[in-house]
């Protein structure tokens, strides 16, 4: 009976042991790498390299403070740093995510300007053992004062160097942005400011000096100048004795030209930053700028400030999380597949992940008109390979005409997947059953109404509007009807003539090359829709709202846009209100228009089965809660939420901490925390019934209901992109809203205009 | 020393300026009308002329083009040489008209535009005369009656230069051949028909070719006034032209230019042919 006794006590102390342990670690810290390693997931409070390990916090495990070898390798938590740890003078506690981690004298520092303390991280097992640093550092320099509030500074870059932590931060001084850069030292309370303009970012580069990117923003803060149209510079500074360098010009083909430059580290040779998709390295020696590495991010780039050069590599916290480039690495002589307006999308991310074998770059440009288009897809430098395009505002159909998109029909993964979708998906790119192209998103807007509100009124569900016409009678009618009884009602949440008027254009056009298949402005139905736009008093509506007041959600009647694909953003429409699917006559039924993207591979490649690769993958790898349901036939499963798991496990998380306090709680804290546990409740009930972005009700509800009205929008010859055709029309528009012409002067002008663009362009 | 080789070595930058912006272009335009437009640009032969052709709006183009000159170059030169004729003699004055006449000539359209909107305005000066006559205000910048603005802007503002043509032909018809005639008894008439025409024909010939060729080209001041897709009764071959470039329709755009420039040339032809026999005859 002992030595059974024993052997229990014995195995439950060797089971119990390392679960005790385990408390003070995440549970999903010791996975392998992969998509759940806690380094993948949003970084806060920087990166720190020491000793062959990256130190960080990571939003997949609060507040605990993780190492990830520099070879590769599982992130390893090392312990929780709470917020009692983190308290001010004040008594009150601060999260990590408000503090940053530096290395100095090998040593792993977390500095909190809110309180100006600091602290060792590591013991000499290199184990957490938090302690409070005694030297007072003057982190005061950065901070923002508002009047008698202060809050530190957002800061591009910060880094240390020697003895001092140097930072270039900006701030909002008298109304107008400004950028500073300084030092703090961190052996006593001294600080410094450098005179140096126009610093917005900086790194450590060799034998005491810094790399300094100069940029004047002052331009883009005054309108005088659009950020495409900034310059930028790179020049070595010498902070002992004050002197800056030559200054390199730093140029981008990007379509935020400079201002997105980002992330700016150096490995004592050349300084590397980050321009979109591409790892650009300039030598400060003479000026000279390469692609050193490319990060497979969208035409903005990945995100993330903080930025190392450890072992020739680039190392950057981002919207991916921790992630390292090889610079300069042999295979970039191959080049890499150009894709034309990706901004860094789910499907995208997951195929580099995939397939790191194949070199992506995102194009930053990105022009709309068929001239440069073309011309870049024929050119010998820099051509596109696959073009992300949108069908209603680029010339698609052109581009399909001339032979600018290639034939896919031969592809059998592209044709499945064109054929399992939709028809109105699957065939947008379709001629002649060959194939061209395949959509990747589809957005959709419509009125909605706020069923409280209507009801109050004293209406009923048959009396909401059926046509855009009931919706303009309605809306004319307000003002003498319901003004002055519900005047705490707004008729809309928000009024404009002239947009008004583009949206019942757009509801008109819809309608009419929905029944029949062109453009025409000559009919009844137009002619009633302009003439109850006139008769609606704008001026009088506009009396009703007060741009000073903010208004109440609830008394709103009429939403103008809300999205209802895809259908995941519908989860954020409010209960009270729902979709408002207007015909224009009563015969017809009501379409809804539809606006997508579609890809296609440009026949000129040189890079075709890469192209058929990346194009393959991303269609079968739309995100579920976006295209996947939108075009895809078949019976889906509900999508959960990509928030609940962690937004649940955290909030539990907290609950059973403020049980625990709750507990130990003096009685006149005991009411506080019982608040908070039933707040924090209330966010869990939250989670579970909002637990799916897309219910099994909404899928069938899309399928039902929506799909029979879709209508996808295709560029049409009013908005040709003949720029000065369409300056015409809306100077058209603009003199008939404004009542200088009549309204039969406008449908025969309209009329007329259309009727010589489409003959124009008839074959 | 004259030698044949340094000819070659003077005339070569001017050559070589022709042919690159002339020979050249004008080739590869050919070029460009033979081809699908596609990114292989595949020849097609004479199919984008038929497609062309066959467009009712190109027709519709070429219909205006052809109505419009055959309006405004007549009228031009009727009215220019009347003009002419009246400032032949030197009166008080004349230097004055003659500069008058010329002015709008040398004035931007956009310029002139504004001014010619505010006269034809629905509660402009022509309006405000027709109703002190009794009559109805007229749509003048709508529909078909735009036409009449336009070729009225057309001429006033062309009218100059080939005035200043027919003066300096007139002019150097030596007095003396008037005075002999008048002497032998011929009347105005006579003398207009017997001494001037015959003097002033190659002038006049040159005149009517400029009108012929420049009122073909009639389009800055229907674009000002109508814009691209204007009222169908100004829509001309230019538009047709212009809206295709902005389409990148290069194909459509070459053809349609060729085909109107061969228009031109049998025109042209047709006269210097009726001019040829003529001389012949008269020979």
């Amino acid at each position: 009976m002992l030595s059974a006794l024993l052997t229990v006590l014995i195995l439950l102390t060797v089971w119990c042991i390392p679960a005790a342990v385990a408390e003070t670690v995440s549970a999903d810290s010791a996975n392998e790498e992969g998509a759940d390693d806690p380094s993948s997931s949003y970084l806060y409070g920087g990166i720190a390299c020491l000793k062959d390990h990256y130190y960080f916090f990571s939003e997949a495990e609060d507040r605990v403070l993780f190492e990830k070898p520099v070879s590769g390798g599982a992130s390893v938590g090392l312990g929780t740093i709470s917020s009692e740890q983190l308290m001010g003078d004040d008594g009150s506690g601060y999260h990590v995510s408000s503090c940053f981690l530096i290395v100095w004298r090998d040593q792993l520092y977390l500095l909190n300007p809110y309180t100006q303390k600091w602290y060792s991280l590591l013991n000499e097992q290199g184990e957490l053992e938090m302690k409070e640093q005694s030297a007072q550092l003057d982190l005061d320099v950065m901070m923002e004062k508002d009047g008698d509030y202060s809050y530190p500074m957002s800061t591009n870059a910060r880094f240390v160097m020697g003895d001092w932590l140097y930072f270039v931060g900006n701030t909002y001084s008298g109304g107008t942005s400004n950028t500073c850069f300084g030092r703090v030292s961190l052996t006593g309370e001294a600080s410094q400011m450098f005179e140096v303009e126009n610093v917005t970012n900086a790194c450590v580069y060799e034998d005491g000096k810094l790399a300094l990117f100069l940029c004047d923003r002052s331009a883009l803060y005054t309108g005088e100048a659009s950020v495409d149209q900034l310059t930028a510079t790179l020049a070595i500074f010498d902070p002992e004795s004050g002197t800056l360098g030559t200054e390199w010009p730093v140029t981008s083909d990007n379509q935020m030209g400079v201002y997105n430059l980002r992330g700016f580290c150096s490995d004592g040779d050349k300084v590397y930053y980050q321009d979109g998709s591409r790892i650009m390295g300039i030598d400060p020696k003479n000026g000279e700028i390469k692609i050193a590495a490319y990060t497979g991010a969208g035409m903005y780039g990945g995100g993330g400030t903080t930025a190392l050069c450890e072992n020739s590599y680039y190392v950057t916290d981002g919207n991916s999380g921790l992630s390292a480039y090889l610079l300069n690495s042999p295979s970039l002589e191959k080049g890499a597949l150009r894709i034309f307006g990706e901004t860094g999308s789910e499907a995208h991310q997951k195929f580099v992940k995939a397939h790191p074998e194949i070199s992506v770059e995102a194009a930053g440009d990105y022009a709309s008109d068929l001239e440069t288009l073309t011309q870049a897809m024929v050119s010998d430098t820099n051509t596109y390979d696959v073009l992300f395009l949108s069908l209603n505002y680029m010339p698609v159909d052109r581009l399909l005409q001339k032979g600018y998109c290639a034939d896919l029909t031969d592809d059998e993964a592209l044709m499945k997947a064109a054929k399992s979708m939709y028809p109105q998906f699957g065939e947008i790119l379709m001629k002649d059953g060959r194939l061209y192209g395949l959509p990747v998103d589809a957005n959709a807007y419509t009125y909605s109404v706020n069923m409280n509100a209507w009801e109050a009124l004293g209406l009923t569900e048959d009396d909401l509007p059926k046509t855009l016409l009931d919706l303009m009678e309605f809306t004319a009618n307000w003002v003498y009807d319901y003004a002055d009884d519900y005047s705490e009602y707004y008729l809309f949440d928000w009024l404009d003539q002239n947009s008004f008027f583009s949206s019942i254009l757009s509801q008109y056009m819809t309608y009419i090359q929905k029944k029949e298949g062109k453009l025409v402005f000559n009919t009844p139905e137009f002619e009633a829709l302009l003439q109850a736009f006139e008769d609606i008093n704008f001026k009088e509506l506009g009396k009703l709202y007060n741009e000073n007041e903010s208004m109440d959600y609830e008394k709103i009647l009429f939403q103008n846009y809300t999205t209802v694909l895809p259908l995941s953003q519908m989860q954020y429409l409010d209960e009270n209100f729902r979709p408002l699917y207007l015909s224009v006559t009563e015969d017809e039924d009501p379409a809804l228009s539809v606006t997508s993207t579609v890809m296609i591979i440009n026949p000129k490649t040189t890079r075709m089965e890469e192209a058929r690769t990346y194009m393959e993958y991303y269609v079968t790898h739309l995100p579920k809660d976006e295209g996947a349901i939108t075009f895809f036939q078949g019976t889906p499963e509900p999508v959960e939420s990509p928030y609940y798991a962690a937004q649940k496990k955290q909030t539990e998380k907290y609950l059973a901490d403020a049980k625990a306090r709750l507990e130990k709680a003096s009685e006149e804290n005991k009411a506080a925390i019982r608040d908070e546990i039933s707040s924090l409740e209330d966010d869990l009930n939250y989670w579970e019934q909002n637990r799916y972005s897309i219910t099994a009700e909404r899928i069938q509800y899309y399928q039902q209901t929506m799909l029979p009205m879709l209508y996808v929008e295709r560029q049409n010859v009013l908005y040709s992109g003949n720029r000065t055709a369409m300056t015409e029309i809306s100077t058209l528009i603009n003199q008939y809203i404004e009542g200088a012409i009549p309204r039969d002067r406008l449908i025969r002008e309209l009329e007329g205009r259309i009727r010589l663009m489409q003959l124009e362009d008839e074959i | 020393m004259f030698h044949r080789k340094s000819v070659w070595l003077y005339l070569l930058p001017g050559m070589i300026g022709l042919l690159a912006f002339y020979v050249v272009p004008f080739v590869w335009g050919i070029w460009f009308s033979l081809t699908d437009g596609t990114i292989d640009n595949r020849f097609v032969g004479f199919s984008n002329y038929l497609r062309v052709w066959k467009n009712p709006v190109f027709q519709l183009g070429l219909k205006n083009t052809l109505e419009l000159s055959l309006l405004c170059a007549p009228a031009i030169f009727l009215l220019s040489f009347l003009l002419a004729g009246m400032l032949r003699k030197h009166v008080a004055g004349d230097a004055f008209f003659r500069n008058a006449l010329l002015l709008p000539y040398l004035m931007p359209s956009s310029a002139i535009l504004i001014i010619w909107l505010l006269i034809f305005d629905y509660g402009g000066v022509i309006n405000r005369l027709l109703v002190a006559v009794g009559a109805e205000r007229v749509f003048w910048l709508e529909g078909e009656m735009l036409r009449v603005p336009i070729v009225l802007l057309y001429i006033w503002k062309n009218l100059g230069f080939s005035v200043v043509i027919f003066t300096a032909a007139l002019q150097a018809v030596p007095e003396a051949m008037y005075e002999y005639a008048s002497l032998e008894g011929a009347g105005w008439l006579r003398r207009e028909l017997s001494i001037t025409l015959p003097q002033i024909l190659p002038t006049a010939f040159l005149v009517l070719v400029l009108a012929i060729v420049n009122a073909f080209k009639i389009f800055k001041e229907v674009y000002f006034i109508g814009g691209s897709y204007p009222n169908e009764s100004i829509y001309t071959l230019q538009h047709y032209m212009n809206n295709k470039f902005s389409k990148l329709d290069y194909q459509d755009v070459t053809t349609a230019a060729y085909s109107f420039a061969l228009i031109v040339m049998v025109f042209i032809f047709l006269l210097y042919r009726t001019k040829s026999v003529r001389g012949d005859s008269a020979a």
